[in-house]
C-alpha cells in the first residue's frame, strides 16, 4: 500500500532522514520505533506532504505523492494524526471533527461513525477542544483524523501523556482499525505497547533504519530490545 | 444569556440615536457624523479581527486597503457619477485585488512577513496618494458629490448615519456567517495549530490569502462608504496613525470577536475624538493601553465580559447548591 524508498529529508541543512525505505502492506499496522530524535515524526510529517522529501520516492497504491501537498496527500487518503494531539483548543469539538473531513463532500455519515466509536465524545461536541482532558483530546485528534476516511492513518505518540487505563482503550480503538480497511502506521517510544498491537515493526535511529522485523518475534527477542528499544 | 438579549437593544439605541440627538438639538450634525464615522471605523475593526483574531495573521497598514477603498470611491464618484453602493464595491475589490499582490508573497513566508509587508504598504499608500495628484487631487484632497444609493439621494447627516449603520449590520452579518462556515473553520484551524490544519487538508498557505483578501474587501468598501460620509477624502486621513488606531480596536476589543471588535473601536474611537485637541495624545494614550491590555488582560476587552459573565454563573451556582459551603 505504501512503500518509502530511499528517503531523504532535510530541516534547513541538517539532515534529519537519510535514505529511508519502509513498506505498509494493506490492512497492517506497522510500529516505528526510535529513541527521542530519530526522525520518527519526520518520516510521518514527509509522508503526510507537511515536509518535503528532498530524495526519494513515497509510493502510496501505485503514485508517488512525494511532490504533492499535503492537501492532495489528504484527499488519497493518508491521514497524519500529529504527535501532542494537537486539537484546535479554539474550536469545539464538533468543529473539530467537521475539520477532519475538510477534503471529503458530506461528512454525516462519518460523524455519527466517529461519534460511535468514541462515544465519550459524544456529549462534549460543543465544549470548546482546549477544555477537553488529554485523554478527550486524543480521542478527538483520532476522531478528527478517521473524518477524513483514512485508507493509511499516520498515528503519532498516541500514549504520551495518558493514563494506563486510556492507552489501553485508545489502542483497542486502534487495534480494529484493520477491519475497516484501515492500515497504521503507528509511532511510539513505548515499544513494549507499539509490539503488542503491530504486525510488524521498523527501528530507527539517526536517520536510518536499523533493522525490522515482525512483531512478534522482536517482542521475544531480549537482545533486540536491550540493543535498541531500551 | 442569549446572544439576541444584548445585540437587540443596542441595534434600537442604534437606530432611535438619531430622534434623541434631534430633541437634544445641540451639536445634531457634529454628534451624527462622530457616530456614523464610529459605525465604519467598526467595520474595519471586524475586517482586521477576521485576519487578526480568526486566521492569527497581522496587518499593520490596514488603513492603506481603507485609503484604497476611500480614493476608488473618490475619483469614481467625482469622474464618472458612480453611486454609494457602487463605490463601496469598486473601493473593496481594488482593496481585494491589492491583498492579493501583497498576500500571496508574504503569506508563504512563515511568522509575521505579513505584519511586515502590510506596515510598509500602509506607509506607501498615503505618499502614493500624497504625491500623484493627477488622480488624487494630492494635498488639496477629492471632493465627492452628494451620495446617492440606488438613485435615491442619502446627501442629509440622518440618512447616511443609517447608511453606515446598514453597513455596520451587513458586514457583522457577513462575517458572522463566514465564520460557520467550512472556510471559517479553516481560518480558525490555521491559526490553533498549522501543522494540524495541513494534516486535515487544509492548503495553509491560500488559506491565509483568502482571509486577507477578504478582510482587504471589507476594509476597501467600508473606505469606500467613509468617502460618501466625509464626502471629501485627503491622505492624512489614512496615514500610519489610522492603521495603528485599527490594530488598537482589535487588542483592546479582544482578538477573535465581532463584539469585542466592535468595543474596541467604540473605546479607541472615544478616545481619538476626546484627545482630539492636542495632536498626538491618543496615539500615547492608546500606545499605553495596548500595553496594558497585551500584559494584563491579553483577552482583552472579550475576556474581561466572559470572565464577568463566568463568575456570575458559578456564583449562581454556589448559591443554590444544596450542600453548605461550610460543611
Amino acid at each position: 500500500m505504501l512503500k518509502l524508498d530511499h528517503v531523504h529529508v532535510h530541516y534547513g541543512r541538517v539532515q534529519v532522514l537519510r535514505g529511508v525505505s519502509l513498506e505498509i502492506p494493506d490492512g497492517s499496522v506497522v510500529a516505528l520505533l526510535g529513541a527521542n530524535g530519530a526522525g520518527k515524526s519526520t518520516m510521518l510529517k514527509a509522508i503526510s506532504g507537511i515536509l518535503r522529501p528532498s530524495r526519494g520516492t513515497i509510493i502510496f497504491d501505485g503514485e508517488d505523492i512525494s511532490r504533492l501537498d499535503s492537501s492532495a496527500i489528504v484527499r488519497r487518503g493518508v491521514i497524519h494524526c500529529p504527535e501532542g494531539r494537537q486539537v484546535f483548543p479554539g474550536l469545539t469539538v464538533r468543529e473539530n471533527l467537521l475539520l477532519g473531513s475538510y477534503v471529503r463532500g458530506n461528512p454525516r455519515v462519518q460523524f455519527d461513525r466517529v461519534i460511535d466509536i468514541f462515544e465519550a465524545l459524544g456529549p462534549r461536541l460543543g465544549q470548546l477542544a482546549g477544555t477537553l482532558s488529554g485523554g478527550e483530546q486524543q480521542m478527538l485528534a483520532i476522531g478528527r483524523a478517521l473524518m477524513g476516511e483514512p485508507r493509511l492513518l499516520l498515528l503519532d505518540e498516541p500514549s504520551l501523556g495518558l493514563a494506563p487505563l486510556i492507552v489501553e482503550y485508545i489502542f483497542k480503538v486502534i487495534s480494529k482499525f484493520h477491519e475497516h480497511d484501515i492500515s497504521v502506521l503507528l509511532v511510539e517510544q513505548n515499544a513494549t505497547l507499539a509490539l503488542e498491537f503491530a504486525d510488524w515493526a521498523y527501528a530507527l535511529s539517526h536517520g536510518q533504519i536499523r533493522f525490522s522485523q515482525a512483531a512478534d518475534e522482536l517482542r521475544d527477542s531480549d537482545l533486540v530490545r536491550s540493543a535498541y528499544l531500551g | 444569556m442569549p446572544r439576541y438579549a444584548v445585540t437587540v437593544p443596542v441595534v434600537i439605541i442604534a437606530a432611535v440615536l438619531p430622534l434623541v440627538l434631534q430633541l437634544i438639538g445641540e451639536r445634531q450634525v457634529y454628534w451624527l457624523f462622530v457616530v456614523s464615522e464610529f459605525f465604519v471605523f467598526a467595520i474595519v475593526a471586524i475586517s482586521l479581527d477576521l485576519l487578526m483574531g480568526r486566521t492569527g495573521q497581522i496587518s499593520l497598514g490596514h488603513s492603506g486597503f481603507v485609503a484604497v477603498g476611500a480614493y476608488t470611491a473618490a475619483i469614481l464618484n467625482a469622474r464618472f457619477g458612480v453611486d454609494l453602493l457602487g463605490g463601496a464595491f469598486a473601493g473593496g475589490s481594488l482593496a481585494a485585488i491589492a491583498s492579493l499582490f501583497l498576500g500571496v508573497p508574504a503569506t508563504r513566508l512563515r511568522g509575521h512577513y505579513l505584519g511586515i509587508v502590510t506596515l510598509g504598504f500602509g506607509i506607501a499608500v498615503d505618499q502614493i496618494a500624497l504625491k500623484w495628484d493627477a488622480l488624487t487631487g494630492g494635498d488639496q484632497g477629492l471632493h465627492l458629490h452628494r451620495p446617492t444609493l440606488l438613485g435615491l439621494d442619502v446627501g442629509t447627516p440622518v440618512l447616511m448615519y443609517y447608511v453606515a449603520l446598514i453597513a455596520l449590520i451587513v458586514a457583522t452579518l457577513l462575517v458572522w456567517s463566514l465564520t460557520r462556515t467550512r472556510l471559517g473553520r479553516a481560518f480558525a484551524a490555521v491559526k490553533d495549530s498549522e501543522i494540524a490544519a495541513a494534516a486535515m487538508g487544509v492548503p495553509v498557505a491560500s488559506t491565509k490569502v483568502v482571509a486577507f483578501v477578504c478582510s482587504a474587501f471589507l476594509a476597501g468598501a467600508a473606505g469606500g462608504i467613509y468617502a460618501f460620509l466625509a464626502g471629501f477624502v485627503a491622505p492624512e486621513d489614512f496615514g500610519i496613525d489610522s492603521s495603528l488606531l485599527f490594530f488598537a480596536m482589535v487588542v483592546i476589543g479582544g482578538m477573535g470577536s465581532i463584539p469585542g471588535a466592535i468595543g474596541g473601536a467604540i473605546i479607541v474611537d472615544a478616545i481619538k475624538n476626546a484627545a482630539a485637541t492636542v495632536s498626538g495624545l491618543s496615539l500615547a494614550i492608546l500606545g499605553g493601553m495596548i500595553v496594558l491590555v497585551v500584559l494584563f488582560f491579553p483577552g482583552g476587552l472579550k475576556a474581561l465580559l466572559r470572565r464577568h459573565a463566568a463568575k456570575r454563573t458559578t456564583l449562581d451556582r454556589t448559591r443554590n447548591a444544596t450542600v453548605p459551603l461550610d460543611a
